[in-house]
Order: structure tokens, then sequence, then C-alpha cells
């Protein structure tokens, strides 16, 4: 009688539904950790992808800058600009300053300072 | 009831247990028994093995200046599947692209059989190579303006020089990717590096699925070639030869600067010439690197030989009398330009004598001959890291003539690349040491990490540095007034040199008396040699008379001289040219002055 009576006396499993729920719960989390792992390792694959992406732009347009820059400075471009006298149409400008390596203002005992002025169109 | 109930459940429960038993074997099968072969297919289908090319190094000047790397382009390639207006696709290609549209629809147009009776579009088709960067990202900007898709671009590179025909046959070329000619060729192994591989998964829509991706070895990009040659003196070179070349029409020039106690090679030139971003452009004819390839009979310069030979056996000294034969010695047939009775060894070389120096070689005898102008490095080749050398011709004492010492002596008979000659001089300029052409300096990693070094290296000793100092006061004779080089004068500079100008046979294997090989090679200056330069044109076209080597290598010569001399900031040592009492030479070459 004692027994029985211990047993009707606590109808709802309390302890029993308490574990299903958190065995549940567990079982979700972990899956929807999983999702977002997932995700996460997809997004992270894309973003590598796009890094990866831009770093060859950034590559690719560093060595065509680079081929430009040294077609550009080849002693054959500039001679072919020096014979089509593409420097005297550049005209003069106020900004550009010449070394002059032997007007009477350079010094032996100098040797640090050299000489420059500014090569100006105006007297 | 309970009876039938019971034995239809067991039916059911058997029929069941069947049914599982057969998916299980089923599952078991494809899963363990055809494991291997399912997988494989997986594999396939969505794995893939793609290279990642490794980029080539570049090659440099010995001051840094780029003269030949790679320059990013692209593939461009249309998927005919996702092309819906051909027309309008190839109306927006035809210009960055510089294609007529209706060869560019014709392209987009190709199809294949997919079965008997259907034809689909390609979804591979390769519109045009090596496109610029900037025509890629305009046809880019173009597509997503005008909502079309269909077109990929995959990445190249091609390879570029930026001095175009200048350094042409040092540099080399590549052929499909692969180095064909000079130093591309030599150095292709350092160059190219080594591509890496990356096994990766791609999704239904053909997309890498980065997280999947498995092993994977990188590329290891090329190693960088710096050169010995400086970019300024070459371009002095090839501006005075195309000067030289454009004034005397010869079928080919060459001019070589060379620093002669380290055999580091400063300069070299030929002409004709290419440009090596379209070497299919130029007969094969030009792209040979005549320097090393091309052999002729060195003439007179080969007269330091002799002299230098007997002087190190101590048989003559410079000042010991050579009779000449008052211009023709009639046993060996054998002229002189002019007619001397008696010259002294130092004469000899002065006024370049072939008597004097057939009698120099006579002294020495047939294999003390033979050894010396082997020792000298002819007849074998230089080493130099260029391909395509030949090694001249030097014939076996055994198989020489009556006449084959004296003719030797006066550099016939024999035949040398202009490389050569110009190594054999620098046997005088440095005090009697052989060395090695280098062309090459270093190799540096992609890491910035030198890998390898080319120091200079001495074959063997040739000759005293007694008999060379006697072979320079000569030689030094030779560019002054008195001499037959005096056009080879550089104001300011001590120069030593020896002018050759040989005969070429004719077809009937006859000396020609109208086709010569006009040369000048010497050093500057004298005293400390900056460089050894050699200046040779194959039948230069002058007035009757006028192709000694003197009057056509030997201004030449001058002209890079001085100016190298200039570049290099050598300090003059003299008030004026040698041999001049107080007047200077400014116009010395006045042919070339004012061009």
């Amino acid at each position: 009688m004692r027994a029985n009576r211990r047993r009707h006396a606590n109808i709802v499993p309390i302890a029993s539904l308490a574990t299903g729920v958190l065995l549940a719960l567990f079982v979700c989390g972990a899956g929807i950790y999983c999702v977002w792992c997932k995700n996460r390792l997809h997004s992270i694959g894309n973003e590598i992808k796009g890094l990866e992406r831009r770093l060859v732009e950034l590559r690719s347009q560093n060595e065509v800058a680079k081929t430009k820059i040294a077609r550009l400075s080849s002693k054959a471009t500039l001679n072919e600009r020096r014979s089509s006298n593409f420097f005297a149409k550049l005209g003069k400008f106020d900004d550009i300053l010449t070394w002059e390596s032997n007007t009477s203002a350079a010094r032996a005992d100098d040797e640090d300072v050299r000489p420059v002025r500014n090569r100006s169109a105006r007297p | 009831m309970r009876t039938t109930a019971q034995s239809r459940l067991l039916c059911m429960g058997v029929l069941l247990a069947a049914s599982f038993t057969v998916f299980s074997f089923r599952l078991i099968y494809l899963q363990v028994a055809r494991h291997d072969d399912y997988a494989a297919l997986a594999a396939e289908k969505h794995t893939n093995k793609v290279t990642i090319h490794a980029r080539r190094g570049a090659i440099y000047d010995a001051r840094g200046e780029p003269l030949a790397q790679n320059e990013p382009v692209k593939k461009v390639v249309a998927d005919g599947s996702l092309i819906k207006d051909r027309a309008a696709l190839a109306a927006l290609l035809a210009g960055p692209l510089d294609l007529p549209e209706s060869v560019l629809i014709q392209k987009l147009s190709r199809e294949y059989s997919k079965t008997e009776s259907k034809r689909a579009p390609l979804q591979y088709i390769p519109l045009k190579k090596q496109v610029a960067e900037s025509a890629a990202a305009e046809i880019s900007t173009r597509m997503a303006a005008a909502k079309m898709r269909g077109i990929i671009f995959e990445q190249e590179s091609t390879r570029v020089y930026p001095n175009a025909k200048m350094l042409c046959h040092v540099l080399g070329y590549l052929f499909g990717g692969v180095g064909t000619d000079g130093i591309e060729r030599t150095f292709d192994r350092f160059l190219s590096g080594q591509d890496g591989f990356r096994y990766i998964e791609r999704d239904g829509s053909g997309r890498e699925i980065v997280q999947f991706r498995g092993a994977e070895v990188g590329a290891r990009d090329g190693s960088s070639v710096r050169l010995t040659i400086d970019m300024s003196l070459q371009n002095i070179v090839e501006t005075e030869l195309e000067i030289a070349c454009r004034l005397y029409r010869p079928k080919s020039g060459t001019a070589i600067l060379m620093e002669p106690h380290s055999g580091a090679i400063l300069a070299l030139a030929n002409f004709p010439n290419f440009d090596p971003n379209k070497p299919s452009g130029a007969p094969e004819d030009h792209r040979r690197n005549r320097a090393i390839t091309d052999q002729v009979e060195p003439g007179s310069t080969f007269k330091t030989v002799a002299a230098s030979s007997a002087l190190d056996l101590r048989l003559v000294t410079p000042e010991t009398p050579i009779k000449c034969e008052n211009g023709y010695w009639a046993d060996y047939k054998l002229h002189d330009h002019a007619p001397y009775a008696e010259l002294c060894v130092h004469d000899v070389l002065v006024r370049s004598s072939n008597i004097g120096a057939a009698k120099l070689a006579m002294r020495l005898g047939d294999e003390k001959f033979f050894e010396y102008v082997r020792r000298f490095g002819y007849g074998e080749r230089t080493g130099i890291d260029l391909p395509g050398e030949v090694s001249g011709v030097v014939h076996l004492p055994q198989t020489w003539s009556k006449l084959s010492l004296s003719r030797m002596a006066m550099g016939h008979e024999v035949s040398a690349t202009p490389l050569q000659i110009a190594t054999a001089m620098s046997v005088i300029a440095n005090g009697g040491r052989l060395m090695m052409p280098q062309i090459a300096k270093e190799i540096v990693g992609a890491d910035g990490k030198i890998v390898s070094t080319f120091p200079a290296q001495e074959v063997r000793r040739v000759v005293s540095q007694r008999a060379t100092d006697a072979v320079r006061d000569a030689l030094l004779e030779v560019v002054s007034p008195k001499g037959t080089a005096s056009a080879a004068r550089v104001f300011g500079y001590k120069v030593a040199g020896k002018t050759g100008t040989a005969q070429k046979t004719d077809k009937d294997g006859r000396y020609s008396h109208d086709k010569y090989v006009s040369s000048f090679v010497g050093y500057m200056p004298a005293d400390n040699p900056a460089f050894v330069g050699i200046v040779i044109f194959d039948e230069p076209h002058t007035k009757p008379g006028q192709s000694y080597g003197g009057l056509v290598a030997a201004p030449i010569f001058s002209r890079i001289g001085e100016k190298a001399a200039r570049y290099l900031g050598l300090t003059p040592t003299e008030d004026r040219a040698q041999g001049e009492k107080g007047a200077t030479i400014a116009g010395q070459a006045p042919l070339f002055r004012d061009q």
C-alpha cells in the first residue's frame, strides 16, 4: 500500500521531463551550433575567396603599373622621345630643379651643398 | 481469429524484414563493396586539381633596370550556353577586343552535337588571348551595364621587354612560355620557378567550395637574374653601332664592351637585331647572336698573339730587329702594305707588318705557336652563359701547309668569334690572365635573397705581365698619329688597340679583294683598363681601299670610348689626345660628329 501511494503521489514526473527537455535543448542547441558553424565556414570560405581575388587583382594592377613604368623609363622610349624632340615640347616649368655642377658658386670645400636653381621661364 | 491476426502480423514482419534486408544488402554493396568506385566517381565530378602557376622571374641589368618582366593579361572566353543575343554581344566586344563583329559572331555561334538530332552551344569558346587588363575591365563594365552574361576572363601573363630591340640577342625570347634563346634559355630553370597545385571541390554551379579545399602545394615563383650588362653603356654602344651600320651598310656589325679584370660583359650589341616582344616577326638570321655564333678571320688583331708569345718565351725583346724583306717575302708569297727593310718587334705591331708577324711566329715554331693560340682561348668556347656559342677554328699543326704558320700569324687560316677576340685582348689588358666572360652577375630568389653569384673566373695565365706590358706599349703607339688606328684616339685618355682587316673568301675559296671584315679591338685607359672594346663589321660598304679597320671600326670605338669614359667617370690622364702635341682631336670622327 505504501509503495502504491508513493507511485501516485507525483502524477507529473518533473525530473524525467526536465531531463528530457534538457536533453532535447542540448541536441537542438548542438544542431543549431553545427549549422551555424557550417554557415560560418561557408561565409569565411567566400570571404577567403573574395580576398584572394582582390589580392590577385592588386598584384595584377601592381605588375601592370610596374611594366608601364619600365616601358616609359626604358632607354628605348627615352631615345624615341629625344629623337622626336619630346622634351623640348614640354616647355619650361618653374618647379624643375636643375643641378649645376660647374657654377661659380660650387666650392671644393662645400661638397655637401650642391648649387641648384629654379629653371624658370621668368627673368 | 487470433491465429489469423498473428499469422498476418508474422507475414508482415517477415516481408518488412526481408525488404529491409534487401535494402541493407544494397546499401552495404554500394557503401562498402563499391565504395572506391563511387568515391572516385564523386571526386571526379566535384574535385579538381587546379594548377597554381608560378610567376616567371624578371631580368635586370647591373644597376637594377628591368630588362624583361611579366605583364598580366587575360584570355577572353565565351560560354555559349549563357549568351542570349550573340549580335549584341559581338558588337559590345568588337571594340575592346579589336576584332571584327563578323568574326566574333562566327565564333560565338559555334555549337556541338549533344545527340544526333540535337545541337547545343559550346560552353568554352576562346575569343582572344593576351588581352590587356584595361580592355578586360572595359568589357566587364560594358557587360554589367548591358546586363549581359557569358564572358569569362582567365588570368594569363605575357613576357615584356621594355627596351624592345635593345640587348635583344642577350635577353633572348620565349616561345610557348619556355625560354628559347639568350638568357631566357640559359637560365630558364631558375626563371620559370615551379608550379604548385591545389585540390578543390566545386558546387553544382561549378564554384569552388573553399571550406573543402584539399591538399595544397604552393607555387615557387621564379628567381630573377641580374646581368653584368649596364644599360647606359649598352645604349651608347647600340646607338653608335646603329649610326655606323646606317653609314656603312654592312652585312652585320657587332660591338662588345668587356671588363678585362673580371671578364664581365658590360655591353653587347649586334646588327641586324629584332624585337623580342615579337620574335616571330623577324627573320631567323636577325635573331642570331653574332658575337658568339659567327666566326670570322681575326686579321691583324691576331698579331698580338705571335708578338706576346715570342716576348713571353724571351725569344725576342721589343727592340729585337726583324727583317721585313722590303715589303715582299717571296718564299712565302707574303706582302706588307708598305715596304719595310727592318722593324723592331715593337714596330711590327705598330706598323702591322705581316712579314714581321710571320717571322715572329716562325721563331716560336708550329707546336709552340699552336699552344699559345689555344692558350689565348682561340679554338675553344669561352664558356659564356649564352646558348649557341661556337668554338671557332684552329687547325692542328699536323694539318698545316707550308704557308699556314705565316698566314696564321696575321690572323688568316684561323677563325674566331668577336667575343673570343675581345677576350684575347683582355689578356693583354689585364696583365696576362685569360678570364671567362661573364654575362650573369647573380640570381636573386623571389624572396629577395641571393641564390647564386657568378664570381670572376680566371681560366689560366697565358703570358707574363712583362710580355703584356711590352705589347701594350706597342698597342698604345698603334692608336697614335703614326699608328694604323689613329682614329681610335679618345681625348684625355690613353687608348691601346689593334686594327684588323681580313679579306673574306669568295665562293671559289680564294681571298676576295672587295669583301672585308673590318675590326678594331682595344682598351682604355691603357694604364688601368676599365673596359676592352671590339667593333667589327662584316662587309662594310666603303669607297675602294677604305675598308680598313682603322678607318671603319676605329672611329666607332673612339666615339663609344669617349661616351663610355664620361659615363663611367674615368679621370682623364692626358690634357690632349695621345700622340698629339698640344692639339685636341675633338671632331676626330667628322663623319659621325653631327649625327
